[in-house]
């Protein structure tokens, strides 16, 4: 990846928040943001507690006893 | 009326919250109606307005931070947006965070629609600072952008007189090329950088120069993202979260078993001995149900303790860097880190865990993560390490516990190891990237409840698998193999039950568990882990109805153990720990491998890992009695 966007992931697969990649990169911090979300659509971020699939939309049987289960 | 448009809808087109609806709705006012999208049943609203003497159909799409839609109601706009037979767009643009919506007006700009730029909330933005440059933007854009605000209204005649004018002339962004819809991945990966690109240009010659400085946030990252310092910080919260635990929860859990030993129990027998219930009921209901469940029920206190727990690390944004630290920690061994949020879940339930499994793009990779997937202890087990510890280790029982998620972590990384480097060897390792949160005080309403939803879906569990599985103990317990004795009227020992434990017993000699009670606590866990703790509990209860409370149960198995290991009940306690850990999955987990795996991963996987927990819980044992 190139670009603004690539330089975003970079940051953000180094650890850091949207907000210090935009710190550190000297851009928007909505810009960092929205690119984020946007690499999210794609797939190729995660958003942090969107890890299991059952979760989400509703609760299934094999959530009972998770404590990730909302 | 243009004819070059061929119509006079106008979409009005922006992201959520940025006064879109308010402005659609001072300049509509009552000559609305509410239509469903082609297709759909999401509702649009339209409206009816006179443009410099010209009738258009205003149109209010759903709010959207992106044309790549991930919900019918974004697929609403963005099909709209697609559609060629549609005309003007106007884009509604927060003025406090541009670059969000400078990113949906450059999509709108590439799907072929001709733009005009209504600016809202420019007040606001003023006022942090952020205002942007009106003039420096339409010039930049190349299109006209108006300054509006709904509340108020002012400012529309102003964007009536844009549209008006647009209508005629079409006004199409500077620096963007009209392309078809993307159906390709490629495609809109290279399209969204393009645009980014396009966004930072356009901030540049629009924004003022701003100056970020660290949040405290960014400072704590740097010590809790730090390789070194990350993982030892991660070990100590998870200590002080055991201890915390244990040491709160003990005497809550003691006054549980009391009110479940006590009143609870009386109440049952005096019911029963009411309504002149069959003794086999009165041992049903008493010896199996009420001790089997109260067991469990006993523990919990602990348990909302440490989804408090658990829930304060999840919505503070802890535990999102703990997936970061530790998908490093794996890459350096060579394992891919996105297995990580699988195997995080698999801390809380196995069962989700496999599901999440899907995350990993490549098969290998799933197979891998998903035979490592039941060493991650789950908390129904913990249930069995607790009753252990507070047994044979009390003044240490947390660290205890503690020290059986390490050999947890340790055992998942070792396996791990030894799957890339044989039947794995071609899994590819890739990077978790995951967007983090800032760090946020946990809400205490969001607390209360989501350590409630935690607890009382354990309940629930506990009411529901745990009562079928005590009920199907109880029957084999029922009914007799030898000694000739009648159907439910069999002593334990000569019962299908009682026969199978001893049976199974002498083998788990080398761990020091050669006893029929411990045996049968495992072999029932099986079907569910939560079972463990109660089939121990209904097992003492059955031979001795006398039996006393939960403090009872942890002095039955002290005894127990002291005779089964020849005088070395911490070692033995240890091992029991460890085979627990470890030993075979729960059936729904088995279930769930073979469905995603087959059955002949599922069985290697689970007579493996059932051959080295008994290796190791030997090893713990045979080494322990030693020291």
């Amino acid at each position: 990846m190139s670009g603004v966007l690539g330089a975003v992931v970079e940051r953000l697969a180094g650890g850091e928040t949207p907000r210090a990649a935009a710190r550190a990169l000297g851009i928007p911090v909505d810009l960092a943001e929205a690119a984020a979300a946007e690499c999210e659509r794609l797939g190729l971020v995660m958003r942090a507690g969107a890890a299991c699939g059952t979760c989400a939309p509703g609760r299934t049987v094999a959530c009972a006893g998770c404590p990730f289960a909302g | 009326m243009n004819a070059a448009l061929g119509t006079a809808t106008v979409l009005l087109v922006g992201n959520p919250n940025v006064g879109k609806s308010t402005l659609f709705n001072h300049i509509t006012g009552a000559r609305q109606r509410v239509v469903n999208a082609p297709g759909t049943t999401v509702a649009l609203t339209e409206g009816s307005w006179r443009v410099e003497g010209v009738d258009v159909t205003l149109v209010d799409l759903p709010g959207t931070y992106s044309l790549i839609a991930r919900s019918p109601d974004e697929q609403v706009a963005a099909d709209a947006v697609a559609d060629p037979r549609r005309g003007l767009a106007v884009v509604v643009l927060d003025a406090t965070a541009l670059s969000r919506s400078l990113y949906l007006l450059g999509q709108v700009a590439r799907a072929g629609r001709p733009v005009v730029a209504a600016l809202t909330m420019t007040d606001l933005a003023r006022a942090r600072g952020l205002g942007p440059d009106t003039a420096a933007l339409a010039g930049a854009l190349g299109v006209p952008v108006v300054e509006v605000d709904g509340r108020t209204g002012a400012g529309t005649r102003a964007l009536a007189d844009a549209i008006a004018s647009a209508l005629s002339t079409p006004p199409r962004v500077s620096g963007i090329e009209p392309q078809a819809a993307d159906h390709e991945l490629g495609d809109e990966l290279t399209h969204a950088q393009q645009l980014f690109d396009w966004v930072e240009g356009i901030a540049d010659a629009a924004l003022p120069v701003g100056e970020a400085r660290e949040s405290w946030s960014d400072r704590v990252d740097k010590v809790l993202l730090n390789p070194w310092a990350g993982i030892p910080a991660f070990l100590a919260v998870v200590w002080a979260v055991f201890q915390l635990t244990t040491g709160v929860a003990a005497p809550l859990m003691d006054g549980a078993a009391a009110l479940v030993d006590g009143p609870v129990t009386a109440a049952a027998t005096w019911l029963l001995g009411t309504l002149h219930a069959p003794a086999w009921l009165e041992s049903f209901a008493v010896g199996g149900l009420v001790a089997g469940v109260g067991a469990v029920a006993s523990f919990i206190p602990l348990m909302a303790i440490m989804f408090a727990s658990v829930t304060v690390l999840e919505s503070s944004g802890y535990l999102a860097r703990v997936a970061v630290v530790a998908d490093r920690a794996m890459r350096a061994v060579g394992l891919d880190g996105r297995a990580m949020l699988p195997l995080i879940v698999g801390f809380g339930c196995n069962v989700p865990a496999l599901s999440a499994t899907a995350v990993l793009p490549h098969a290998r990779q799933r197979l891998l993560t998903g035979l490592l997937v039941p060493l991650t202890s789950c908390t129904a087990r913990l249930t069995v390490y607790l009753l252990l510890a507070e047994t044979f280790f009390p003044r240490h029982a947390g660290t205890v516990v503690f020290g059986i998620y390490v050999v947890s972590i340790v055992l998942v990384v070792l396996f791990g190891l030894v799957a890339r480097r044989t039947v794995l060897r071609d899994a590819r390792p890739e990077p978790l990237i995951i967007v983090l949160p800032d760090y946020q005080r946990p809400h205490l309403r969001t607390l209360a409840l989501g350590v409630r939803a935690r607890t009382v879906s354990f309940v629930r569990k506990a009411g529901s698998v745990i009562m079928v599985a005590i009920a199907a103990l109880w029957v084999l317990q029922a009914i007799p193999v030898r000694g000739g004795h009648d159907l439910a009227d069999v002593p334990l020992e000569d019962s299908v039950y009682g026969a199978t434990a001893m049976a199974v017993a002498p083998v788990l000699a080398p761990l020091g568990l050669d006893d029929w009670h411990i045996a049968a606590s495992l072999v029932s866990g099986v079907a569910a882990k939560e079972v463990t703790v109660g089939a121990l509990a209904q097992s003492y209860a059955l031979e001795d109805p006398a039996g006393g409370s939960a403090v009872a149960l942890e002095d039955q198995v002290r005894a127990t153990v002291e005779a089964s290991s020849g005088g070395s009940p911490g070692a033995a306690g240890l091992a029991f720990m460890v085979f627990v850990l470890a030993y075979l999955p729960c059936m729904a987990t088995l279930a769930e491998q073979r469905r995603l795996f087959g059955w002949r991963w599922t069985a290697g996987a689970a007579l493996s890992q059932l051959a080295m927990a008994y290796l190791l819980a030997a090893a713990v044992f045979q080494v322990g009695r030693l020291l």
